[in-house]
């Protein structure tokens, strides 16, 4: 293999063009072809250089195409290439027919339509006024956006569930376990309240999320404000709340710079963002999007600090990188990976 | 340089075919997730050599994403071997599985957009390059018959002619230029990451 030098690019695409222009210069001989034989024949990082320049080369002589029909001697300007016919669709190729037919049959197509629309609408109707649809959950590894009736959106993170109880009396959800990102429609009349465990978060209409896990519960917002039993939460701050056994919970709250607080809810584009994370806690948050689970076998590793943004559910990838990256290895047992500390003087393989 | 075990030609024009029109998704997704963009370039031509390498063992039977993968694993080498150990650069390289898809529009350029692009290439030259590559490609005028039309000397000419032909094979492969310069880094470079925990 060729070794590299930085700033090696450059010159010999230089090189290569300068091989090409010779070549089809009227001073070529068969002892220059020679020589760019023996160039090419040196190195593969010359024959790649010299494809390349030559495909140009190649490509160019399609300059011809454009040059049809002009004046010797004349070189169109870069407006009129760039503009030419050829890249403005074939004139005259009868849109107005086109046009005419779909007038023609849309009649047709709109009774067709009118009648399948409203037989769906009363089949809605009558499914929703008996089997009221106000449970929603998400699998491992899933998210999902719900829209509510008052115009309310609530997309939910991997593994949770809602119940949703939204009426004209009051709007209410739920929170039984997971994650759930809120985008509450503004209405002074009719607080919207969502419960999860012994916390409750009232707001009128703006954007947090909630999350649900081992007794825990953390509201962050993004917009507005709320109220998390009784205390009001600014945009860019994170409450949390632990019940310990038996205790009123006691809520902490922490002030975030708000594109932070906006990273905390990455999950909602598929993705977790790390940043100095001890891999502990990044391996539990990866835990949570994927059936398969890791599990840390060595305090060492699990210190060990991570950044950077990861598709939730790219789980191996993830591993791969670990142990491309860190001293780290890991063990497949069944749905389990386990990781440990490499020993020193074991470096992995090439990939 | 290896021998190949196929003909060169067909193995050229297979590099040329299946390879070399990704260029353009290849620099962006090396730009995006290189820290220093000076050695992009460099990359980009290694990335080449090794595929053309293996491509002369075995013809790969996805040329794109065996591209790719070779990018990835040329940077994860580099690396390794430069101790600039950042999972955070790892995980860039690693959104590879999520860029490929994401940056494939010019896959299969038609016939059509492939002339645009030229046409597009082209116009952007000065002024003076491009008459000169207009004169050689659709003319077909020597470069010594160019010197006496334009009245300049002929070196004038070879050397215009040089760096018209290089920028228009940028313009035409890569096209990044504008992004290369425009582009703010998202993140620096960190030095060391393995030993930081």
């Amino acid at each position: 293999m060729d070794s590299m030098r930085i700033g090696n690019a450059g010159p010999l695409k230089d090189a290569a063009a300068e091989w090409i222009l010779r070549q089809h210069s009227a001073e070529w001989s068969e002892a220059d072809a020679m020589e760019l034989q023996q160039w090419m024949r040196a190195s593969t990082t010359n024959r790649v250089a010299y494809l390349r320049a030559r495909a140009t080369w190649e490509a160019a002589e399609r300059l011809k195409v454009l040059g049809a029909g002009l004046e010797p001697g004349v070189v169109p300007s870069p407006e009129v290439l760039t503009d030419s016919a050829y890249f403005n669709g074939r004139p005259g190729q009868g849109d107005p027919v086109t046009h005419r037919g779909l007038a023609r049959a849309m009649p047709v197509n709109w009774r067709w339509a009118a009648t399948v629309l409203f037989t769906v609408c009363v089949g809605a109707i009558w499914y929703y006024a008996r089997f009221p649809a106000n449970e929603y959950s998400t699998a491992v590894g899933v998210t999902s956006t719900i829209p509510l009736s008052d115009g309310s959106r609530v997309t939910l993170n991997t593994n949770s569930e809602i119940q949703v109880a939204v009426s004209e009396a009051g709007r209410s959800v739920t929170l039984e376990h997971g994650e759930a990102f809120f985008e509450v429609a503004k209405d002074p009349n009719r607080p919207f309240v969502v419960r999860a465990g012994a916390e409750r978060i009232v707001v009128l209409g703006t954007k947090f999320s909630v999350l649900r896990t081992n007794g825990e519960v953390r509201v962050v917002v993004t917009e507005g404000r709320v109220w998390v039993n009784g205390t009001q939460i600014a945009a860019g701050e994170v409450a949390r709340s632990k019940a310990a056994r038996g205790n009123t919970p006691q809520l902490a709250v922490e002030q975030r710079a708000l594109p932070e607080a906006e990273e905390m809810l990455s999950w909602r584009s598929g993705f977790v963002v790390f940043h100095e994370t001890p891999l502990e806690d990044a391996v539990a948050e990866f835990n949570r999007y994927n059936d398969k689970q890791v599990v840390i076998r060595d305090p060492r590793v699990a210190e060990l600090k991570v950044s950077g943004n990861f598709k939730a559910t790219y789980l191996e990838s993830f591993i791969n990188l670990l142990e491309d990256g860190f001293p780290v290895v890991a063990e497949r047992h069944g749905g389990r990976i386990v990781l440990t500390a490499r020993a020193a003087g074991s470096p992995k393989g090439n990939p | 340089m290896l021998e190949p075990s196929c003909p060169a030609d067909q193995l050229d024009d297979w590099f040329v075919r299946e390879i070399l029109v990704h260029e353009q998704a290849l620099l962006r997704f090396l730009l995006r997730v290189w820290p220093d963009r000076a050695e992009v370039d460099d990359l980009c031509q290694e990335t080449y050599v090794r595929v053309y390498e293996s491509a002369a063992r075995e013809r790969p039977t996805q040329p794109r994403g065996f591209l790719f993968a070779a990018a990835r694993h040329l940077m994860i080498d580099k690396i390794r071997r430069g101790r600039i150990v950042s999972i955070e650069v790892m995980g860039n390289i690693d959104s590879l599985n999520v860029l490929v898809d994401e940056l494939s529009p010019e896959h299969r350029a038609s016939a059509g957009q492939d002339l645009r692009r030229l046409a597009q290439a082209f116009a952007s030259l000065p002024a003076n390059c491009r008459d000169i590559i207009w004169m050689m490609k659709v003319e077909e005028v020597t470069q010594s018959d160019i010197a006496r039309r334009m009245g300049v000397p002929r070196k004038t000419v070879e050397k215009r002619a040089l760096r018209g032909f290089r920028m228009l094979q940028e313009a035409y492969f890569g096209a990044v230029e504008a992004e290369m310069n425009q582009r703010p880094r998202e993140w620096t470079r960190a030095q060391g990451g393995a030993d930081r925990g």
